[in-house]
């Protein structure tokens, strides 16, 4: 895709009608939410400021598990939307929180959400919402990280307490953890204490967020077992009457807003990685290892998905669309 | 006390404190239900960290159970609490009222909340037919919301069954304040929340 | 612009619901149609209607609140099992000795009785009874007694649990846990300081009330056990908190358990398991009542929040506020001066809710401690239990000492204006509490600094 500053030059020319939208989004401005603050910069700047995007944070428009809602309803135009914090509000999408898919760099990252987004029963579910799906905040894949005696084999994990959920929390079933729930907040205490043994986040920015490494000893850096996906959403209603000249600036800066969200991943992790390595102990599985996982656990994880989903949407589709977009075939 | 001829003649009245009595005995058995759901809240309380602390087994589901449940809690014994008139309000002006304008006052604003909690009510129960139809379920464990959601317009529903009740008890007041109250709570002045207090140690602490 | 009309709607919001309040509409009701109102301005009526309908469930329906409903519940169970007049048999063991040393008993008995109870009224309803005849048998004048209930059921807020912090806790998202173990240091020093008043009081003007002398070691140690479940309760709920060993709802479910227990052992030894069962239904019916009451406001006012969101208000306000000229402390003590005279007019939590959504921000924005702030702010709310007009817990006082007798038949009642002179000493006593908290931040910040899983 072209550099930022073609984009720019490109589109600084678009001129329109004014339009205000509401953005809902809780928490604060963090580098996982990049992606909207570069939104509501890009679109600003290039109608001149006669399209605004007003970010509100902190849940101030609408609960967090309730964004579909607020879209549904004409509270605000545009939201982010977190797939696991309502897996039956957006079945389809779940398949990103699936562990093990082949999501190996950033442009994998990208085809594979893309993908699942054009699919039909993505769309479709979404739609149910008034809901469309603009683009993802590509959140990096899961690692692990703990405290105590390290898992350096897969037999390690039996017995350990891992706050995990979704699909992820599954496979550690598989391999004898035990899966618990807590709120994101109340990990660093639970693992300090001992009430549970490790947690997995997108890493490495949420590891460190929430200070876990304080309280830990170890991390996997290559177990990548999983993701979650985290896509900013437009109401369809808010986006067809836009003119089509927004509707076509939202697709020329679409790659530059996504670039920008790259380097806000990598730069926090050109921060947090020496930070990692320094004090914790990176725990690095074996080819073969990581094999077994796939090959053993991963595709019994999937399977139960698909055969839990199948009744009502086409699962093995979806996840046959998921390898298909890095030009893999799902068995 | 009023002269008997009043409540003899007192129809209105009578109908009003048969409909109260009966909507009351239902309101009485949501809070008693509310009032277990707080007790089942303490019993998973313990049960979760009996098990998280001696079996280092945690209850998977535990916070999404709570969350579904405790919307029983939080406002399925609402028309109860505005039965009793214990919802707060600033009574610095209503205490300085008395007689048909204390009553005038009482049922505008009686009006008014009943005004709102009937646009809640479709609201609420738009927010549950979402939940209902395109799916809604908790985090962990995916436990369905729509039965919890489903309670809002329900209480709400009840609440406002008891307002409109309540404004007829101000209305009758209004036409003649020399009836007995039936149907409308204590004026809930400072005075009155006291006696309540003190009614409920009474039994007790001797 | 478009802006000034929203930020112009939201301060006209503010006014409309600011009338409602003060001709007494209940507040949940005017907030939420204060709230609907403006988001039909801005939204138009059927998506302001869908917006308020999803927030009753989804403004209140979320873990951490949980933890309301049991402190609550211990609250009652310890009321109902008579852990009262066995904290008071002790407390004037051990410090009867003091001048004053009845007055001083209920202080501590109180204090003792706070740490297993957030509502502050009640423990006012409960000493008087208990406390109000042992005080006039030994001469005790009333305006002390009275004074010294009505301001020892004041702490039952600041010392953990408390559901007013817990809800300042939630408007503001800021740790539970944390809320909790702040009121504890804050609530010690109330302690002192009333402790300090009484003993001066009663050296300067020994007729006010004696010392009651003469237990021996034996008779004060066997006044333990009766107290011993509190202490069990108070370690649990502090333990949990401080190490971060349970959420706080737990510890609440934990400590509502014990105490369960002991009101099951009281009701089998008595014999009576039919009053015991009645009064266990009323606890769970009075708690049920506080838990929905305080919810309903809690929703209410977050209808009337959303649309201040959408509005914009708090950010123009906190963004005025920084600009105003002035030192921020001197801010900060207008800020308590308004919540002293608003709480003079309303009750404590009602106030919280319907303010914070506003002030918090800018009090933020100052550069204050949310922690610090919250405690002061529930200081302050106690103290206006004890003023007058509408001094919630004189009333109580008063209201209760009307059915008291002595033992020779003689009425103990003890007048409304003789509750309200007798509590002011204890109200400078508090404006004291509350400079030194001013003065001294650490006083509040030191403990929770400490906690486990604190950011160093
Ligand atoms: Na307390
Ligand atoms: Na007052």
């Amino acid at each position: 895709y072209g550099s930022t500053q073609e984009v720019e030059q490109a589109a600084s020319i678009v001129k329109g009608p004014k339009v205000n939208w509401d953005f809902s989004i809780w928490g604060a401005p963090r580098p996982g939410t990049k992606t909207i603050d570069s939104l509501a910069e890009h679109v600003k700047k290039h109608t001149d400021g006669n399209w605004t995007i007003t970010v509100h944070y902190g849940e101030a428009l609408s609960k967090t598990r309730e964004n579909l809602d607020g879209i549904s309803i004409g509270a605000f135009e545009s939201a982010l939307v977190c797939n696991f914090y309502h897996p039956r509000k957006n079945p389809g999408l779940m398949v990103l929180s699936l562990p093990f898919l082949p999501i190996e760099s950033w442009e994998d990252s990208l085809a594979v959400r893309e993908a699942v987004y054009a699919h039909d029963q993505v769309k479709k579910e979404m739609k149910r919402w008034g809901a469309m799906i603009y683009s993802s905040t590509y959140i990096p894949s899961y690692e692990i990280m703990g405290r105590g005696k390290p898992p350096l084999t897969l037999e390690d994990w039996k017995g350990l307490n891992v706050r995990a959920g979704g699909g992820l929390g599954d496979l550690l079933t598989k391999i004898g953890a035990v899966p618990t729930s807590t709120t994101a907040t109340e990990v660093y205490t639970g693992i300090q204490l001992g009430t549970m043994d490790a947690a997995a986040f997108p890493f490495t920015y949420a590891h460190v967020s929430y200070r876990l490494h304080e309280v830990s000893d170890w991390y996997t850096s290559n177990m990548s077992p999983g993701t979650a996906d985290c896509p900013l959403v437009f109401s369809i209603s808010a986006y067809e009457k836009l003119p089509q000249q927004y509707k076509d600036l939202l697709d020329e800066i679409k790659n530059s807003i996504a670039e920008d969200q790259r380097i806000a991943y990598e730069e926090i992790d050109r921060v947090n990685l020496p930070l990692l390595k320094e004090n914790l102990r990176e725990i690095r599985y074996t080819e073969e290892d990581l094999e077994e996982f796939r090959t053993q656990y991963a595709t019994l994880v999937i399977e139960d998905w698909i055969r839990k989903n199948e009744r009502s949407f086409d699962a093995r589709g979806l996840v046959k669309t998921v390898f298909s977009a890095v030009g893999q075939k799902y068995p | 006390m009023s002269p008997p001829e009043l409540v003899h003649q007192d129809r209105w009245g009578r109908v009003l404190q048969v409909l109260d009595s009966v909507l009351g005995r239902v309101e009485n058995a949501t809070n008693l239900v509310a009032g277990i759901l707080v007790f089942g809240l303490m019993l998973l309380g313990v049960a979760q960290v009996v098990a998280r602390n001696l079996f280092s087994a945690p209850i998977f589901g535990y916070i999404d159970i709570v969350e579904v449940f405790m919307v029983g809690f939080t406002i399925l014994s609402i028309a109860y609490v505005q039965r009793l008139g214990g919802h707060v309000r600033m009574e610095v002006l209503l205490s300085a009222l008395k007689g048909r304008s204390l009553w005038l006052c009482e049922l505008t604003s009686c009006a008014l909340t009943s005004a709102i909690v009937a646009v809640l009510i479709p609201g609420s129960y738009s927010h549950f037919s979402r939940a209902f139809e395109f799916g809604d379920s908790t985090m962990d464990v995916e436990l369905v919301i729509w039965p919890a959601k489903l309670v809002v317009p329900i209480a709400l529903a009840l609440l406002l069954i008891r307002l409109l009740l309540q404004m007829a008890g101000y209305a009758r007041m209004l036409k003649n304040p020399r009836l007995p109250r039936v149907a409308i709570p204590t004026t809930g002045s400072s005075a009155d929340r006291a006696k309540e207090e003190i009614a409920l140690v009474q039994d007790t602490v001797k | 612009m478009i802006g000034v009309d929203e930020l112009t709607i939201g301060i006209l919001g503010v006014v409309l619901l600011i009338l409602l309040v003060l001709v007494g509409m209940r507040i949940y009701a005017a907030a939420a149609l204060t709230g609907f109102v403006g988001l039909v301005c801005l939204r138009g009526w059927d998506v302001a209607v869908a917006i308020v309908g999803t927030i009753p469930h989804s403004k209140t329906v979320f873990y951490s609140l949980s933890v309301l409903p049991l402190f609550i519940l211990i609250g009652f169970f310890a009321f109902h099992a008579g852990l009262t007049a066995k904290l008071f048999e002790t407390a004037k063991r051990w410090v009867g000795w003091a001048p004053g040393g009845l007055a001083v008993a209920t202080v501590f008995a109180s204090a003792g009785f706070a740490a297993v109870s957030g509502a502050s009224t009640a423990t006012a309803a409960v000493f008087s009874r208990v406390a109000v005849p042992h005080m006039s048998e030994f001469g005790y004048k009333p305006r002390l007694t009275a004074g010294v209930i009505a301001a020892g059921g004041t702490l039952a807020s600041l010392i953990p649990p408390s559901a007013i912090l817990v809800v300042y806790a939630i408007i503001v998202e800021q740790s539970v846990g944390k809320l909790l173990l702040a009121g504890l240091v804050p609530g010690v020093v109330s302690v002192l300081i009333y402790v300090l008043l009484i003993v001066t009081m009663c050296k300067v003007q020994p007729s006010l009330g004696k010392s009651i002398k003469g237990f021996s070691w034996r008779e004060r140690f066997e006044s333990i056990p009766g107290s011993l479940p509190i202490v069990l309760v108070v370690t649990i709920i502090f333990g949990a908190l401080y190490t971060g060993t349970a959420t706080p709802t737990e510890a609440g479910a934990v400590g509502a358990a014990v105490i369960f227990v002991v009101y099951v052992i009281r009701a089998l030894r008595e014999r009576s398991v039919l009053k015991y069962a009645k009064n266990f239904r009323i606890a769970l019916m009075e708690t049920a009542r506080l838990s929905v009451m305080i919810f309903t406001l809690i929703w209410g006012v977050f209808v009337f929040v959303r649309f201040l969101g959408y509005a914009q208000l708090p950010m123009a306000f906190s963004d005025w506020i920084v600009t105003l000229e002035v030192e921020p402390i001197f801010i900060m003590i207008c800020i308590l001066l308004a919540y002293a005279v608003l709480g003079m007019f309303m009750d404590a939590i009602g106030m919280l809710i319907l303010t914070l959504p506003v002030v918090f921000p800018a009090v933020i924005a100052l550069g204050y401690d949310p922690i610090w702030f919250g405690v002061l702010v529930v200081k302050m709310a106690e103290i206006c239990l004890i003023t007058p007009p509408i001094g919630l817990n004189c009333f109580v006082v008063a209201g209760v000492s009307q059915e008291l007798t002595s033992k020779t038949g003689e009425s103990l009642a003890i007048p409304l204006q003789d509750v309200f002179r007798g509590i002011a000493p204890f109200f400078v006593a508090d404006v004291v509490t509350v400079a030194f908290l001013l003065l001294f931040p650490d006083i509040v910040m030191w403990l929770p600094n400490t906690m486990q899983g604190s950011p160093a």
